[in-house]
């Protein structure tokens, strides 16, 4: 036994310590790498989901139904397999509306409903408060039991109530915006956590290993304990019994994320998403740690001798067997760890949920309590101090009506109903509000009428006709066996029922009122919340700023005044003002002032929750109704713009999702298009090149039959003088030497032809450049084109100065031959008619570059011809002269040696001018 | 090794391995008859919870999957 006294002392001493915690977390949380960036504290404080519930109710159910305790634990195990996918999702939508309960989770979805926030805000306070009056009778109970003196039960209670008043005012409701985490109050739990595990862990150790022979020997003992009766859930049952073993499983699956308490913890105070993945190993492996001695000690506590009705709280019972005052005080305040950090978390969540969906909108609406809106803070306050005396006062009424683990249950089957309504929103976009509304209600009263009404009637507060005969004495509406189902147990039944109910009315009624356009756009949002890719920002183009933005400033802080305190609402407009751009500017245009008043709600509903932010903007009509009809304007003038109407806009939005999926599946494929399409082009383009050259040597191959029959016939000439001379025996010296140097000059030249045009024949395309001699590359032209020109009576006039015929840079010579020989080709077609026709070369060095002049006779290209003439295939040549390709081809060959080809416009003559930059 | 790291980083992966946990977790009830005393059951319910646990730490540790990879990381 321990003294009252030393109990509160120890309990006064352990929560300073924790206050003091707390005070540090804050204090240093701000430290970049403080222990709030931690994924174990993130993790550990996720444990409060074990509550006294855990630390002594397992314990009390594990004596009675064997393991079925288990399946609240091995339910979070299963649904934590998913929370990477579904958690990371909860947290980024939470980011991205500003979102501060699980209440507010579903308002924002379903059209910022305050109706439904409301309706399932008093929902969550009348489906847990049970479950803290739970937490409350644990910690009075205990102290009870520990100082022997169940006349201090009336004493104890209201000292309870005023210190888990203050802890959550303490450590969670020292400031109003709940957007903000609450580092201190994250790691008290965390440390809550590891005290509860670690009292624990000393109980079973001591039952298990001291006070009998280790795990197997306390099961063996089982069947001479329970010698009367088998004990359940301990293997193969009967199907009701199997039925009840995954009814819990399903109820612990959806706890784990949507009991407020959980949510909070998970979504709201996580500051990093990679935080889930340690979370994912840590809280199982938690879970596993708390629950391996429940057993052995449920049956150790039989083993020792006490009664089974004392079960809840073997562990305090056993604890006190091993003689020793501080063993036993350190089992206490694991067991208050685990009822007032439960009790901690879910009063701030509660409390908040409270004042912003229930308190502010009666105030905000009734114009004698509208100065209650600025004491935000005092009135969550208010809330958490009635949450607890409720809790107390439920808790004097039920008494021990009811053991711990039936209370927890009708709380995790009130939580259960959330499910439909947060997985509607994360997967489908076609849950509506009014779905929601009716699944949600009709899931809240058959929870109400098939759980809360049985445990009434057996309370003694109703009739038990009620049970026997139904309501309105109609047999199929008796609570336990709705419908004639009463076969199930009486959980399984409840769940089964409420959860058809709810999903039906959710499904049915979505289906017969679609959401509306503001829905499915936040809808998109929800169910697309995983994708990194943001969509790109519209800009609306031509606006006028003609609203004064000081004015709009001095509505916005009257607004935000009546919420939270100068400072806050200064932050908020800065956050808002940085948000929309809009710093530095006087005068904003409409669309702005709606883009800035959608950022001011955002900050807004970090104090008071994104529902009730929503409707104080809209109540504030801070945007005006000229302003609302601006605004109206402009998206129709946009519409009509779009020459479309507002249905054929969504149809064309939904299109346009559609084609945009089709894109991104056909990216792949078009990619592996386009290389191949460009290698083909490539192909396409060494075979034009080639064809075009062929053309090119196809025009000059007359004037190579020209070029070498002239000298085949000098030849043949000489070679004639030279046989009559012989046959007429009348040789002279000098005549033969004549013919034989004519035969000579000329067969060098018929070399220097086919030199020239195997030269201009070869492919050098793909061969890098090589150093050539300016002269040498024109020889190669003049050798092949001169002739034809001399033949046909056309001047070539051949200007180059020696030093730039000795210039030596590097290109491809085979590819410059070709480009000259298609100008003098073009130019020898436009002058060939002509009276005095003539063709002229001239080559400079100009700022180190080589300036190569071709010029004609002719009169120049007309103007709207000059751009087009290097495009492929454009030829002014009749059919079948020209290919079209010459000069294109030209062109990208200069462009390859880094150089322009130009049409020289001031010249009265047609005049190309080619510049290529000289690199030796 | 990065064949088993994209597995464990794979949503796909994660579905499968929520449906044999539901299997384990529920299997002594349609198998193992009523033995109160039956150490085989307590074991077999732990055994398989560690056996998640320790997938999912393998997961914390060595899951890998391109989408999940911020635009920072991929740099």
């Amino acid at each position: 036994m321990i003294s009252l006294s030393t109990l509160i002392f120890a309990l006064s001493a352990y929560l300073l310590f924790l206050f003091a915690v707390a005070t540090y977390g804050e204090k240093i949380s701000k430290r970049p790498k403080s222990f709030f960036q931690n994924p174990y504290v993130y993790s550990l404080s996720l444990a409060v989901y074990c509550t006294s519930w855990t630390y002594y109710g397992s314990v009390g159910s594990a004596s009675n139904n064997g393991f079925l305790f288990l399946t609240i634990y091995l339910g979070p195990t299963i649904a934590i397999v998913l929370w990477w996918e579904v958690l990371r999702k909860l947290i980024r939508l939470k980011n991205r509306f500003n979102m501060t309960s699980i209440v507010d989770f579903i308002s924002v979805r379903y059209d910022k409903s305050e109706g439904l926030s409301i309706l399932a805000t008093l929902f969550i306070l009348f489906g847990l408060v049970p479950y803290i009056s739970l937490q409350l009778k644990a910690i009075i109970q205990t102290i009870s039991i520990l100082s022997a003196t169940t006349e201090n039960q009336m004493s104890i209670g209201p000292f309870v109530v005023v210190v888990m008043t203050l802890c959550p005012i303490l450590f969670g409701m020292r400031k109003l915006n709940t957007t903000e985490r609450h580092p201190g109050m994250v790691l008290v739990l965390a440390l809550e956590c590891l005290l509860k595990l670690g009292a624990f862990l000393a109980v079973g150790f001591f039952v298990t290993y001291t006070l009998n022979h280790g795990i197997g020997d306390i099961l063996g003992k089982i069947p001479q304990i329970y010698a009367d009766s088998s004990l359940s859930f301990m293997g193969h049952g009967s199907h009701h019994e199997t039925l009840t073993w995954m009814t819990y499983l399903l109820l612990g699956f959806t706890a784990i994320l949507f009991l407020p308490r959980q949510f909070h913890i998970a979504v709201i105070e996580n500051n990093n998403e990679k935080h889930i993945k340690t979370a994912k190993w840590v809280l199982p492996l938690y879970l596993l740690l708390i629950n391996f001695f429940v057993l052995p000690i449920a049956i150790g506590g039989r083993i020792a001798g006490f009664s089974p009705l004392k079960a809840d709280y073997f562990v305090l019972l056993l604890a006190q067997l091993k003689g020793s005052t501080a063993f036993t005080l350190v089992v206490f305040l694991g067991g208050f760890s685990a009822a007032a950090g439960m009790i901690l978390i879910e009063t701030v969540t509660i409390s908040t949920m409270i004042s912003n969906n229930i308190f502010l909108p009666i105030f905000s609406r009734t114009k004698s309590f509208s100065f209650m809106t600025k004491h935000l803070l005092k009135l969550r306050w208010l809330s958490a101090f009635l949450i607890i005396l409720f809790s107390y006062l439920y808790m004097q009424l039920i008494d021990d009506k009811l053991n711990l683990v039936s209370i927890g249950m009708i709380s995790f089957a009130a939580v259960l109903q959330f499910a439909p309504l947060v997985i509607g929103a994360l997967y489908s976009k076609k849950g509506s509000k009014v779905g929601a509304y009716v699944g949600f209600s009709a899931g809240m009263i058959i929870w109400f009428y098939t759980l809360v009404v049985p445990t009434l009637i057996a309370s003694g507060f109703l009739d038990a006709s009620l049970s026997s005969e139904g309501l309105f004495h109609l047999s199929f509406l008796r609570p336990e066996a709705l419908f004639g189902l009463n076969d199930l147990g009486y959980l399984t039944h409840a769940v089964f029922w409420s959860l058809v109910f709810n999903v039906s009315g959710y499904v049915l009624f979505s289906l017969l009122y679609p959401p509306s356009l503001s829905e499915q756009r936040i809808a998109e949002e929800f169910v697309s919340a995983l994708p990194k890719e943001k969509p790109e920002d519209f800009d609306l183009g031509s606006e006028y700023e003609t609203i004064l933005l000081e004015k709009k400033k001095n509505e916005f802080f009257d607004l935000l005044g009546r919420y939270c305190s100068f400072d806050e609402a200064h932050k908020i407009w800065e956050e808002a003002l940085l948000n929309s751009g809009l710093q530095d500017k006087e005068k904003i245009s409409v669309l702005k002032l709606a883009e800035l008043t959608s950022e001011i709600e955002k900050g807004l509903s970090g104090f008071i929750g994104t529902s009730a932010s929503h409707n104080s903007i809209v109540r504030s009509k801070i945007i005006g109704k000229a302003e609302n009809e601006s605004l109206l304007r402009i998206y129709s003038g946009l519409l009509t713009d779009m020459r479309i109407n507002p249905a054929e806009l969504k149809k064309q939005i939904i299109l346009y999702r559609e084609k945009e999926k089709l894109m991104h599946k056909e990216t792949q494929l078009l990619a592996d298009l386009v290389k191949k399409k460009a290698e083909e082009l490539e192909e396409q383009k060494n075979l034009m090149f080639h064809a075009s050259k062929m053309a090119a040597l196809g025009e000059m191959a007359a004037g190579i039959a020209h070029e070498i029959n002239n000298p085949l016939s000098i030849i043949s000439l000489n070679n004639h003088m030279l046989l009559h001379q012989i046959e007429q025996d009348h040789l002279d010296r000098d005549n033969i030497k004549r013919f034989v140097k004519n035969i000579e000059i000329t067969v060098m030249r018929i070399s220097k032809i086919i030199t020239g045009l195997r030269t201009i024949s070869r492919d050098d395309s793909n061969e890098d450049f090589a150093t050539n001699r300016f002269g040498d590359i024109l020889d190669d032209v003049l050798a092949l084109s001169g002739e034809k020109f001399k033949v046909h009576g056309i001047d070539l006039r051949v200007s180059v100065d020696e030093s730039v015929a000795d210039l030596k840079f590097k290109c491809r010579r085979v590819q410059l031959s070709q480009v000259l020989i298609n100008l003098l080709g073009n130019a020898y077609d436009s002058v060939e008619n002509l009276e005095h026709p003539w063709i002229a070369i001239e080559a400079k060095i100009e700022k180190n570059c080589l300036v190569i002049f071709v010029s004609d006779a002719g009169p120049g290209i007309p103007l709207e011809l000059q751009e087009k003439i290097f495009q492929p295939f454009f030829t002014t040549k009749e059919v079948g002269k020209g290919t079209g390709l010459g000069l294109s081809l030209s062109s990208s060959i200069i462009r390859a040696h880094k150089g322009e080809i130009t049409i020289d416009n001031s010249s009265p003559h047609t005049r190309f001018v080619i510049k290529i930059p000289i690199i030796e | 090794m990065n064949k088993w790291r994209n597995l464990l980083g794979k949503i796909e992966f994660h579905f499968f391995l929520a449906i044999i946990t539901v299997l384990a977790f529920c299997w002594p009830f349609f198998t193992t008859p009523n033995l109160s005393n039956n150490i085989f059951v307590f074991y077999f319910f732990f055994a398989s919870w560690l056996t998640v646990i320790v997938i999912h730490f393998l997961m914390d540790r060595f899951s890998f999957d391109e989408n999940d990879r911020t635009d920072e990381e991929k740099k």
